[in-house]
């Protein structure tokens, strides 16, 4: 048994964990969600804005990170049109465009009060990276000239009256690497002073958490963030958990769906571990290693 | 039979039921519902007409032309046919005597069924007779439900090339690499066709020809916008990066490249310097002490700071390579070294958190949208 566990083909180690997560999946296990703190500050932060605030929604991420990215992306949208705030989408990844398109048939189907031009829009992409950061800090309508639909930005009404993005209240920045919730914290948030809060991966959170409290206010670290924030979401506005929410193609419990086999994946890891480490140190006790 | 042999013929035997399992499930059946879409409309020429014309109404008629152009700044030019939004547009176009000219533009859009509509359809007409299952169809199809085809070959496509490079985990093979290529060559397409668009068309072309961007790729663009000189520096430096690719002359390449370089980090030395150097140092050192509301003292955001004070310094001793790491020194670094094994634990842990989170969705995909197992 020891010289099996020793010599295991790490192939066994995927079947278990592509069982850990298909399981749970399948049974459809769920486990209580708790806000955390971090959630918190984030869902305050857009919370406390006047109604009708000007908030700018970068969807700086791809289908590559969708998984972890798009629960906390169509959260942040859900939330502002709840609140009212006008929302101005961009993305500095071209294939950032269609999960914008993804926020945009959230609020066409679930907010039909609202309207395009008038309580949300969208810049579209735009290559150049930071440059592109610098310039929205410059003048917007140099910068994009229409909008996605090819609409000159003059003729869209919640474009009176914005120059840069100084003139928005926040940025909320949904990051999967570079450019993204670092380059707006350099060039666009310190430099300006404008409040950021961010919802990010995994990989990216702990490289983030200099940047706290000033000026990325609050960040939603990978899947378990995003469920935090949807938790804290549907006890202040419980008709999302209703099932026309719930069973919708991005459901309003999305990443709290993903949290079940996440635990099993995560005590099939630290069993690993445990594992691993226990036949080391009996080797070592036996002089093999 | 070698091991590997034996891996993949329990694959390929285990492919075969799924498939043989999905093809019974009618995996992958997308079910759409298509809506009529029509909407009634002028064109900017139309409404800038009635604008003009309303500026310098006199007279009774004219009054009722700048009423009418009024009432359209609160809807738009397009409004859907048979609304009281269109009955305006349809109007103002008469009192500017342009009836005539009034557009209508119809299209057909294909709505996906929600998910849980769509496990009710499968079950209905799963335990349907043929007699009740044409029935239910054509009854479907009177209310525009149907099965899309192209949309059930799109989640094939999807669940296909899924499990292919999933089957890297056991080992390199064919299928993988064909996965692989694909998803290569259709993100550098993706790429290069929305770079082109967003960067030389909507950038170069509308800075320096705005009248043909205007009439070809751009049409909601100001009619009156001007062509800006500035637009040459970068398309003669564009042309100069290009040259590299001629026989003679590759030189000419290093000087754009020479500017994008020094320009780029010019550009980043600028935001690391105020946000990852300045601000960190004033945010590490300038409050080490924490009170709350009641004015008590705040214990554990005090520890918080100094713990990072601490850190910081640790780490920095580590990396600190002109005094030999002996004695407090040597003490320090070692200090820095098991705050480093932290900051690695922890981002270790949050990347398989994410990688955790991606396989899940992926196996939802195919749970849900291609199997049909879960609802």
């Amino acid at each position: 048994m020891m010289n099996f566990l020793r010599n295991l083909d790490r192939r066994w180690i995927f079947l278990l964990m592509g069982v850990a997560v298909a399981l749970p999946l399948l049974l459809k296990a769920s486990f209580p969600e708790n806000p955390n703190p971090g959630a918190e500050i984030v869902f305050n932060t857009i919370e406390n804005l006047p109604n009708g605030s000007r908030i700018l929604l970068s969807y700086d991420y791809d289908p590559g990170s969708q998984g972890e990215l798009m629960p906390m992306a169509m959260a942040f949208a859900r939330h502002c049109a709840e609140k009212k705030h006008k929302m101005y989408f961009m993305c500095l990844w071209p294939l950032g465009e269609p999960m914008i398109q993804e926020a945009m048939n959230i609020l066409r189907s679930e907010f039909p009060e609202l309207k395009y031009g008038t309580d949300y829009m969208n810049f579209g992409y735009k290559p150049g990276n930071e440059a592109v950061i610098k310039n929205t800090v410059q003048d917007l309508h140099t910068l994009f000239g229409t909008d996605y639909n090819k609409t000159s930005l003059n003729q869209i009404p919640m474009m009176k009256g914005v120059k840069t993005i100084k003139n928005m209240k926040l940025i909320i920045n949904c990051s999967a690497g570079d450019p993204g919730t670092k380059q707006w914290i350099q060039y666009a948030a310190t430099p300006e002073s404008i409040p950021i809060v961010a919802g990010v991966t995994g990989v990216q959170a702990p490289q983030l958490v200099p940047y706290l409290p000033w000026p990325l206010l609050g960040q939603l670290a990978a899947i378990k963030g995003a469920a935090a924030y949807e938790q804290i979401l549907i006890e202040e506005y419980s008709q999302f958990e209703e099932p026309a929410y719930v069973d919708a193609a991005q459901s309003t419990t999305a990443a709290k769906q993903r949290m079940g086999p996440q635990f099993v994946a995560h005590l099939l890891m630290i069993g690993l571990i445990v594992l691993g480490n226990f036949i080391y140190f009996i080797d070592r006790r036996r002089g093999r290693a | 039979m070698k091991n590997n042999t034996i891996l993949w013929l329990i694959i390929f035997v285990l492919g075969a039921v799924g498939l043989a399992f999905a093809a019974i499930n009618r995996a992958g059946e997308t079910w759409v519902q298509e809506t009529h879409m029509s909407y009634v409309g002028i064109s900017s020429d139309i409404v800038a007409d009635g604008v003009e014309k309303a500026l310098t109404a006199q007279d009774e008629d004219e009054a009722a032309i700048q009423k009418a152009v009024g009432s359209l700044s609160g809807i738009g030019k397009w409004a859907p046919s048979g609304s009281p939004e269109a009955d305006v547009i349809v109007q103002t176009a008469t009192a500017l005597g342009h009836g005539d000219d009034v557009q209508t533009v119809e299209w057909t859009e294909y709505k996906t069924v929600p998910l849980p509509k769509q496990m009710e359809l499968l079950r209905e007409t799963e335990n349907a007779t043929a007699e009740q299952k044409a029935q239910l169809t054509a009854t479907l199809r009177q209310e525009g439900i149907f099965v899309s085809s192209g949309r059930t070959i799109g989640v094939w496509l999807a669940a296909l090339f899924t499990l292919a490079i999933m089957s890297f985990l056991v080992g390199d093979n064919p299928l993988y690499k064909t996965a692989e290529a694909v998803v290569v060559g259709a993100s550098a397409a993706y790429w290069m066709v929305y770079s082109f668009y967003t960067g030389i068309v909507d950038k170069l072309l509308v800075g320096l020809w705005p009248g043909l961007a205007r009439d070809w790729a751009v049409p909601g663009m100001q009619a009156d916008a001007a062509w800006d000189w500035v637009y040459i520096i970068p398309a003669v430096l564009s042309i100069m990066l290009l040259w590299r690719l001629a026989p003679m002359g590759g030189w000419i390449s290093r000087w754009p490249l020479a500017f994008i370089i020094g320009a780029t980090a010019g550009f980043r030395m600028l935001g690391f310097l105020e946000s990852d150097f300045i601000v960190q140092i004033q945010h590490t050192i300038s409050n080490l002490w924490f009170e709350l509301p009641d004015g008590s003292w705040d214990m554990w955001a005090s520890v918080a700071a100094w713990v990072v004070l601490i850190g910081v310094l640790a780490c920095l001793t580590y990396f600190f390579f002109s005094v030999e790491h002996k004695g407090v020194v040597g003490k320090t670094a070692r200090l820095g070294i098991y705050f480093l094994m932290v900051a690695f634990g922890s981002a270790f842990a949050f990347t398989v958190m994410g990688r955790i989170t991606l396989l899940t969705e992926r196996f939802g995909f195919l749970f849900r949208d291609w199997l049909h197992v879960l609802d």
